[in-house]
């Protein structure tokens, strides 16, 4: 539908101003219903894409409604003076918080909030014991540190989080990893000594929030059956463990959420996992990201 | 059940009717009362839309059109009409910055909205379409008249289709369909732009 390229003149060119003489009022309108990175690919069409690429108003309606939450985490000389592009772009990075500990940033394309919750900021049962639990400093986690668990019995771990979320559908999931990592000569290697006991009995993730909402999951970390020849599809990746949804209507009064993971069946034991994060991702953000439609 | 009752007094009056709108120079406009809609014959003995105004293009020419058609649609020629600065024996509203092709192109549009509103979307939408299926300097020239004249719905519509033509699209092909032949940066500002924007260089 719409335009067609004809109305050429006698030389082959167009007579008249055309849609390059559009105005940069009437362009901004029409980056109302672009992305972040196509307003900012088409800033350098001409100098009235340039200008309305600029402006507030398109920017303003990028943000969340409340965006002035989040920038209460960062120091105010940072964002004083800043024109709403500037804010979009430095709320698109992400925003440490509680210690950082936690970090929550806006997708680029759409605007919307993200967060990872690092494995510090939780409470895991018998952490403080080195036969069971350690930290371990690694690049592969946006926190630049991960648990591994050797062995335990009682396997729990705990987290919560209270933040004005922006009204949406929300995924929480778990980043988690079967067997250690390292590099050996420049080569990424997985070490499954110690992992052991995760297709005995599942693992029940379980999510709630402070207005009633609750959502849960079990699911086997690792695999005994090989019977398709192709190896263990669950071990040496990174794995997001989907816990559930749940709703924001409102970012006021703030959202309380609490999360845990846990197989306590003390009959046996089980270990040899990284536990990195937690993920609060809107849902169908989510699910495009899965399936390679967003970059 | 009374809404029946006046449809049925006023059909029955339709031939009268006729008879006292001609006498008053009121002309039935797009088949109105051909197809004897009461409703409208009762308006029209309100008086107020059938009434027309006079729009004049940048080329001088004159378009006579329904009030209530461009009332409906265009914020400027409503406010005109309502605070009385148009005088509906004298007056015509100069358009200059609009030409005759493109006004008659922006009273088609008002026209058909006002009367096919009760059409389904999907008719509307094939409408709408076609009616855009223009070329790229005849999209200015109605985004143009549209944004003067106001036509939120219109804009809309246009500013939908400009969208969908530069989605996704690289630089130099949208230059080329918009015949953006000097982009206007100096050098010094396009090197700006490739540090302001360095991902997309």
């Amino acid at each position: 539908m719409g335009a067609s390229l004809s109305n050429l003149g006698t030389n082959g060119s167009m007579i008249g101003p055309g849609l390059g003489d559009i105005p940069e009022g009437c362009v901004a309108r029409v980056f109302l219903h672009l992305s972040p990175p196509e307003i900012c690919n088409l800033a350098r069409l001409n100098r009235a894409f340039r200008g309305a690429a600029s402006a507030d108003s398109v920017w303003q309606s990028k943000l969340p409604s409340n965006y002035h939450d989040l920038l209460d985490l960062v120091p105010p000389e940072r964002y004083k003076n800043l024109s709403k592009k500037d804010i979009f772009a430095l709320l698109s990075r992400p925003v440490p918080f509680d210690d950082g500990n936690k970090e929550v940033w806006l997708d680029r394309v759409t605007g919307r909030v993200c967060m990872a919750i690092s494995a510090k900021a939780m409470a895991i049962t018998g952490i403080d014991d080195r036969r069971y639990w350690n930290w371990i400093p690694t690049e592969e986690s946006r926190f630049q540190i991960v648990a591994y668990l050797q062995q335990i019995w009682w396997f729990e771990v705990d987290g919560e989080v209270k933040f004005p979320f922006p009204p949406d559908i929300y995924t929480l999931s778990f980043r988690l990893h079967l067997g250690r990592f390292s590099k050996r000569l420049g080569r990424r290697v997985s070490n499954y000594e110690h992992t052991h006991g995760w297709d005995i009995k599942p693992v029940k993730f379980e999510l709630s929030t402070s207005d009633g909402q609750h959502a849960s999951g079990e699911f086997c970390l690792d695999e005994t059956e090989l019977d398709d020849g192709y190896g263990n599809h669950k071990r040496g990746y990174w794995v997001d463990y989907k816990v559930g949804e749940f709703i924001v209507s409102g970012s006021e009064p703030k959202t309380e959420v609490r999360f845990s993971m846990k197989q306590i069946d003390c009959t046996h034991s089980k270990g040899g996992l990284c536990v990195d994060s937690v993920f609060i991702i809107p849902s169908d953000l989510r699910e495009r990201k899965r399936r390679g439609i967003l970059k | 059940m009374e809404l029946l009752c006046i449809r049925q007094w006023i059909s029955g009056l339709l031939p009268t009717v006729k008879k006292w709108l001609s006498a008053w120079c009121i002309k039935p406009v797009g088949g109105a009362l051909v197809r004897q809609e009461p409703e409208y014959i009762l308006l029209a003995l309100m008086g107020s839309p059938l009434k027309k105004i006079m729009l004049c293009s940048s080329e001088k020419e004159i378009f006579s059109v329904e009030e209530q058609v461009m009332v409906q649609h265009s914020v400027i020629i409503n406010n005109m009409i309502e605070d009385g600065s148009y005088n509906h024996e004298e007056s015509k509203i100069p358009l200059d910055c609009v030409d005759s092709k493109t006004l008659k192109k922006v009273i088609d549009y008002c026209t058909h909205h006002t009367h096919h509103h009760n059409d389904n979307q999907e008719d509307l939408e094939a409408w709408d379409a076609q009616f855009l299926n223009v070329d790229s300097n005849g999209l200015y020239d109605l985004l143009m008249a549209a944004n003067y004249l106001e036509i939120r719905n219109l804009l809309d519509l246009i500013y939908g289709t400009i969208k969908n033509m530069i989605k996704g699209k690289k630089i130099d092909e949208i230059r080329r369909i918009f015949n953006i032949k000097d982009h206007g940066f100096t050098p010094e500002e396009e090197e700006q732009n490739r540090k302001e924007y360095p991902h997309f260089y």
